[in-house]
């Protein structure tokens, strides 16, 4: 399996300092568009951060010529992967039946903010438990 | 997928790590495939049986 990693070093890099320039951006000027300023910057610079020190970590091993990922756990990464699309897809789809059936109104940010965490969580979780078991 | 690749690497006197380096894995998956946990790719199958010497029948067995 040929992956370019090159590549998507430099692909994360690139978005993660974009996300972060956004981000600062918005702090420093807080837009009117936006209605959040606090939640959207720091939401911006995280996962701008992020992405820059996974693309900066993924060239440090690169450079070092250090096996630390293969096949083995690419596949891992598929499964995980799957299970926690699973998992997501019913949970929203049971959120989604229950709200339009009492009829409730949530508001959109800490919904999606909990099922953005439930994924991170759901996704690290499940890799962990392939990984023993594989 | 049964497998006898802890017999080869006896025959040839080198360690999961060396094996490892040689066909470009983790420790890891040497280990999960010694232990029957992991069914490597043609790939890496082939890898394993070019670094042996040998084909890939005498490595691995397939067995449902």
């Amino acid at each position: 399996m040929v992956i370019n990693t090159k590549a998507q070093e430099i692909g994360s890099f690139t978005i993660g300092i974009f996300l972060v320039t956004i981000g600062i951006y918005i702090w420093a000027y807080s837009p009117t568009w936006v209605s959040s300023v606090s939640g959207a910057a720091a939401g911006l610079i995280v996962a701008g951060v992020a992405l820059i020190l996974i693309a900066l970590w993924k060239y440090k091993i690169r450079k070092s010529g250090e096996i630390k990922e293969d096949e083995r756990d690419y596949r891992i990464a598929e499964k995980a992967s799957f299970k926690t699309f699973q998992i997501i897809f019913i949970l929203q789809g049971v959120l989604y039946a229950t709200l339009g059936i009492l009829n409730i109104q949530l508001p959109a940010q800490p919904v999606v903010g909990a099922l953005f965490a439930i994924t991170g969580i759901s996704y690290a979780g499940i890799f962990q438990w392939y990984r023993r078991k594989m | 997928m049964k497998n006898n690749i802890k017999v080869w690497r006896a025959k040839n006197d080198i360690t999961q790590e060396e094996l490892a380096k040689k066909v470009g894995v983790t420790r890891q998956t040497i280990n999960a495939i010694e232990r029957g946990k992991y069914d490597p790719s043609l790939e890496l199958a082939f890898s394993l049986a070019r670094f042996f010497d040998c084909k890939i029948e005498d490595i691995f067995a397939y067995e449902q």
